[in-house]
């Protein structure tokens, strides 16, 4: 039942980086990035239940704060050209 | 495991991989490798790897993004003239990318293959795994090998960074700080000073937690490193750079490699070897405590602000580049 | 108690799983990027938080279930936040002010 929420969650991040290659701007394609990091954090947690292992959680958990400051990061540079305005 | 679940991320893999290569614009393109960071990251973590997911998660996520923004934003983009360009043509791009890419993938296709049979007995992996309770004290076997076992190498990695971070510091010197107060919105700014904290605990609980559970020295220093990088986004250097000076990054650095060479030192002292732990001065405590595992607390504490420091020295250098008032080098 | 626990669990995580979906048809179909952005993100963090708390009762013991309710909370704070620094960065560069496609005005 979890391998079927997994196959779900997986064929959504196939088809969303079908934006990441069509997007015609690098906004496009930042978006999608964005919900790709959030549904392969997902796609973690559900690992951690689907194959027993409790620390993929921790795993999880460092990868949203981590994907956070990815997304905050590329926001930057797209508004100012810089990173350090 | 899965083997569909698995196959299909390994053609997820490659597809991210040659998109990458065959977009035009290189930012673009470094979008879909960061695409392809969180796919190994979700391979690795399908092995039973936590320690390597780690690590490739917030590596990939938090300072690959950052360091390659910084260098990106020095470089001048111009237009190559029509007919100077000697670019692959594009016939070859698609079918050599795919064949190059196949051949690739078959090769580590056998080659986990191979690795992923039956472990051998006696052999050094098989005495890991069963004897590092007894000899080292800690529960993450990863941890044992690369505080007790392989404690060497990791001194290695360790000057390998400093060497990288009094390389930058020694070319790129010189230029000074534009205070800036700009940073991003007022909803991002309070919801960081929410955050922060947080962020924080955490990364230090990876950090000293890293011979129980999956993470260590490395990986709780990179996420500090990533949360002084994003300060100096979110905020404005101007904010930053009255809060953490340089001169503290250089001075915890530093105070990390010499506190990893002064326990090693420790343990020549005592009559075992040189990073000796449970054959040191450094107790075995109970397993699955805190203050267990010898003297892997505080080697994970010395790596992390070692690592931590550094990584973020790298990053303020590079923007103090961009700071220069004319063309010149600084000599 | 227990059992009840999980049903209830597998029918929030199927519905988390439609939502992620539904947000993955948004980012294809929607003909630019502020809509693109708004309903990818609305759906995808409703549909992350459904997925985290029916885990709750699939994690081996409170531990797991109290981890998964803080990634929980972390992606009620931190997801918004992320979508609205692109979208300020996309509107104060104007990266996708430029007029809808005609052809496909109607076809959301």
């Amino acid at each position: 039942m979890i391998l079927a929420a997994l196959w779900g969650m997986v064929i959504s991040g196939l088809l969303g980086f079908v934006r990441v290659v069509t997007g015609p701007s690098p906004a496009d394609r930042l978006v999608a990035a964005d919900a790709l990091s959030v549904i392969f954090t997902m796609v973690l947690v559900l690992l951690s239940l689907y194959i027993e292992t409790p620390f993929l959680l921790d795993v999880a958990l460092a990868f949203s704060m981590l994907s956070f400051a990815d997304m905050l990061l590329m926001a930057k540079y797209f508004e100012h050209g810089e990173l350090h305005k | 495991m899965s083997e569909p679940l698995l196959a299909f991320l390994y053609f997820f893999i490659l597809l991210t991989a040659v998109v990458a290569v065959l977009l035009d614009d290189l930012l673009s393109s470094f979008i879909s490798l960061s695409v392809t960071g969180v796919l190994m990251a979700t391979v690795f973590a399908l092995f039973r790897a936590p320690d390597v997911a780690l690590t490739q998660a917030i590596i990939n996520s938090g300072l690959v993004t950052s360091l390659f923004l910084v260098a990106y934003s020095q470089t001048q983009r111009t237009p190559s003239p029509a007919g100077e360009c000697r670019e692959c043509p594009f016939w070859l791009r698609w079918p050599g990318a795919a064949l190059v890419s196949s051949l690739f993938a078959a090769v580590l296709f056998r080659g986990l293959y191979v690795l992923s049979g039956d472990r051998i007995p006696g052999s050094t992996s098989a005495h890991y795994l069963s004897q590092t309770l007894e000899e080292t004290g800690a529960l993450n076997v990863v941890a044992a090998i690369l505080l007790d076992y392989r404690a060497f190498d990791t001194l290695g990695e360790t000057t390998v960074i400093f060497t990288a971070v009094f390389g930058i510091s020694l070319l790129l010197s010189g230029g000074k700080y534009v205070h800036s107060g700009h940073g991003l919105s007022f909803i991002v700014k309070r919801g960081m000073a929410l955050l922060t904290p947080f962020i924080l605990l955490y990364a230090a609980s990876i950090l000293f937690l890293g011979h129980l559970t999956p993470g260590g020295g490395f990986q709780g220093g990179s996420v500090f490193a990533t949360v002084a990088i994003l300060i100096c986004v979110v905020y404005g250097t101007n904010f930053e750079a009255a809060r953490i000076s340089p001169k503290s990054k250089e001075t915890f650095e530093a105070g990390g490699a010499m506190l990893f060479v002064f326990i090693g030192l420790l343990g020549i002292a005592w009559g075992g070897g040189f990073l000796a732990n449970l054959s040191g001065p450094f107790p075995a405590g109970t397993p699955g405590s805190l203050f267990s595992g010898g003297n892997m607390l505080l080697l994970n504490l010395a790596v992390g602000m070692k690592v931590g420091a550094g990584l973020s020295s790298i990053f303020y250098t590079m923007i103090k580049i961009l700071e220069l008032e004319d063309d010149s080098w600084p000599s | 108690m227990t059992p009840l626990l999980r049903f209830l669990g597998g029918i929030s995580i199927f519905a988390g799983v439609f939502f992620s979906f539904a947000a993955v048809v948004a980012i294809l179909r929607f003909p630019d990027v502020y809509t693109r952005l708004h309903g990818g993100t609305k759906a995808l963090s409703g549909g992350a938080i459904l997925i985290l708390l029916g885990a709750m009762p699939y994690a081996g013991g409170v531990a797991g279930a109290l981890k998964l309710f803080l990634i929980a909370v972390f992606f009620l704070v931190s997801n918004p936040m992320a979508s609205h620094a692109i979208a300020r960065a996309c509107h104060r560069r104007a990266l996708a002010n430029r007029p809808i496609d005609e052809k496909r005005r109607g076809d959301v």
